[in-house]
């Protein structure tokens, strides 16, 4: 570059030279002294200007040189030749602060009073200073860029990271719920609000002998043999929470019973949106309460007959059918019956609560009077109020209507009455056994009171709970398990009835029972199996 | 126990010996005619050899039982009072069904021995008032 651009200058300066060294030697021979002159000015002339175009040339060749040295960055002016300064050159327009320089030359240009070294040096310095000052800002932002680059990178690993350990857990968290609900043994049912099932574990699916494929988004009672799955859906009610299904499945001859607990399912609203169920198979628990049950009634015969021969036998001896007795042996016949009885109590009880306890209980309900169910409860106690020198009365309203009852289980509530009654009241007391229609004309009412220590007030509330005995024991006489109150009040609440007592200590007690002349025909029918 | 002058024949049924016993000294101390069997195949056959004014009859018996015993003098005899003879408690006593066959009655085994006078009563009034002997 350097040589095409000093060629021409060496070429005008030797061209201009060359005229005037031969101008003045031909003006010189053919003019006068004032030719020769102005010859010789014209020469001087064209030699000064020359040497301007020739001092105007080297400037412009060190400048040329000067952009390019420029170009090279202060430090190493010069130390080696740019490949490319047109390259430079088009980039000057652009932001590049490399290119500044000729920009400020170009502004120096125009001030005077200041030789180009002088302007030269001070672009230069201007020029470091610039660069300088631009390069470090430009570093700075580069360096601000590529941190907040660096930043906005590392935050979206992280959230990455974030996400994925999310996901892992929802996965990991999903893949449990579902490995527990495939494994465990009780069936699971979520049914929507239509009643259409929304899912079934493989255990449900064997429990009912379904298949899920078959079974998903169809109301639940669909396809079930001859309707004998109760519907699940159907227990809206709260108190149905747990129920029992039994099922005659196709694929297995035996039966099947399943309790199916259920828990309703809300939005945040409370709206229900659905139902789960949960099913478990409960067969063998049915068969082992059927086993007990069987027992429990094979026993309790076991032990009555015997029981019951010993009082045929004694009753017969105690009414002198067989002979008279002396006075003696009388006390003695009645002791052992006395004793009996209570043995027999004792057995009943506890063969009840057995009963109540496996919701066995069942009554035999037979629209009937009332009168002969009083008397047999009275009488069979009869003997043992004799004893203590306690009467009994009866008071039966005329014109009672019949009532719907088990005779057998009102005969057992009375006579667990009568019997406290005696217990609890000293010799000479009296009881009075009542019956007739009650306030509101709804019921039967029975009563029985006695004229005995009473029951102390705090004492009341647990009377009706199974092993309580509450007040003065001193009498050998008084005896029993306890159950006596609350199996009458359990009797009492499955004829729909309801027991309570009135009492003040020293007052004597009364006990009173209601039997409604009218049972309420869905829970009448089914008293056995809403209590399962 | 105006009754009591009126003698009563009586078939009492049951396998128990032991209850069997005071069961049929008292009715016989009341003056009436019993013979007792231990089941319900010698039931039958004593019914066929002999007439009876009541039969009690225990419900739970071997060989047969005595709803199984009900069904059959039913198909031959349909006035004859029966007192069903239950255990304490007649939880196991299919009472409807003995019901639906027609019965004068029935006897919880530990009721007191004179209740069977009041049972017994209820049942002659039914034969002397001929008709279902069910109620």
């Amino acid at each position: 570059m350097m040589r095409p651009l000093f060629r021409p200058i060496h070429y005008l300066a030797s061209l201009m030279l060359v005229t005037a060294i031969h101008m003045p030697a031909s003006a010189a021979a053919s003019e006068d002294s004032h030719e020769g002159f102005t010859r010789l000015l014209i020469i001087g002339l064209t030699v000064i200007g020359a040497l301007l175009v020739g001092l105007f040339l080297y400037y412009l060749s060190q400048q040329s040189s000067q952009v390019r040295f420029e170009g090279r960055g202060p430090e190493v002016a010069g130390a080696a030749p740019a490949p490319k300064a047109g390259a430079a050159a088009k980039k000057a327009s652009s932001a590049d602060p490399k290119e500044l320089t000729p920009v400020i030359l170009e502004e120096l240009n125009q001030l005077s009073g200041a030789t180009p070294a002088q302007r030269d040096r001070v672009a230069r310095s201007l020029s470091t200073i610039v660069n300088k000052q631009l390069e470090e800002r430009v570093g700075t932002v580069k360096k601000e860029l590529d941190q907040r680059h660096q930043k906005v990178i590392e935050e979206h690993q992280r959230n990455e990271v974030v996400l994925q350990k999310k996901y892992q857990s929802t996965l990991s968290e999903k893949q449990q719920t579902s490995a527990v609900l495939e494994s465990i043994a009780e069936g699971l049912v979520v049914v929507n609000n239509k009643g259409e099932v929304v899912m079934m574990n493989p255990a449900a699916e064997k429990l009912l002998a379904v298949n899920q494929q078959e079974r998903a988004g169809k109301p639940l009672m669909d396809n079930v043999q001859e309707g004998q799955l109760i519907s699940l859906v159907g227990s809206k009610s709260e108190e149905e929470k747990d129920r029992d299904i039994i099922l005659n499945a196709k694929q297995e001859s035996t039966k099947k019973v399943l309790r199916a607990s259920n828990a309703m399912i809300t939005d945040e609203n409370g709206q229900t949106v659905g139902m789960v169920s949960v099913l478990s198979d409960v067969t063998k628990q049915r068969e082992l309460d059927q086993l007990k049950s069987d027992f429990v009634s094979k026993v309790s015969h076991e032990l009555r007959t015997p029981i019951v021969a010993m009082q045929h036998a004694l009753s017969i001896l105690f009414d002198q059918v067989a002979g008279p007795l002396t006075e003696e042996q009388q006390k003695f016949v009645s002791l052992s019956q006395r004793n009996l009885d209570r043995l027999n109590r004792l057995i009943n009880d506890l063969l009840d609560l057995s009963k109540l306890e496996a919701s066995k209980m069942e009554l035999q309900l037979e629209t009937q009077p009332l009168a002969p169910v009083l008397e047999t409860a009275c009488d069979s106690l009869e003997m043992w109020a004799k004893s203590k020198a306690v009467t009994i009365s009866r008071r039966i309203e005329d014109g009672l209507p019949d009532v719907p009852c088990d005779q057998a289980r009102v005969t057992q509530v009375l006579t667990n009455l009568v019997g406290n009654a005696i217990k609890f009241t000293p010799k000479q007391g009296r009881i009075t056994v009542e019956a007739k229609r009650s306030a509101d004309g709804t019921a039967v009412e029975v009563s029985v009171s006695d004229t005995g220590t009473g029951i102390a007030k705090e004492d009341l509330p647990k009377l009706f709970s199974k092993f309580q005995q509450v007040g003065e024991r001193s009498a050998s006489d008084i005896g029993g398990t306890g159950l006596g109150l609350a199996i009458s009040k359990e009797i009492v609440e499955l004829h729909q009835g309801k027991i309570w007592v009135e009492s003040e200590l020293q007052q004597g007690a009364k006990f009173i029972f209601t039997l409604p002349l009218v049972q309420a025909a869905s829970e009448g029918a089914d008293v056995g199996a809403a209590r399962a | 126990m105006t009754e009591a002058k009126q003698k009563v024949r009586i078939l009492l049924v049951d396998d128990e010996p032991d209850y069997v016993e005071p069961v049929a000294y008292w009715l016989n101390s009341q003056g009436h005619q019993v013979t007792t069997v231990e089941n319900g195949v010698k039931a039958l056959e004593s019914l066929q050899q002999h007439e009876y004014d009541v039969v009690f009859l225990d419900v739970n018996m071997p060989q047969m039982n005595g709803i199984e015993t009900l069904r059959r003098l039913r198909e031959t005899n349909k006035t004859l009072p029966v007192i069903m003879v239950t255990a304490a408690y007649q939880d196991e006593f299919k009472f409807t069904e003995a019901k639906a066959l027609g019965i004068a009655g029935y006897f919880p085994k530990g009721s007191p021995l004179t209740q069977l006078s009041h049972v017994l009563e209820v049942a002659l009034r039914m034969l002397r008032k001929p008709g279902a002997p069910s109620s």
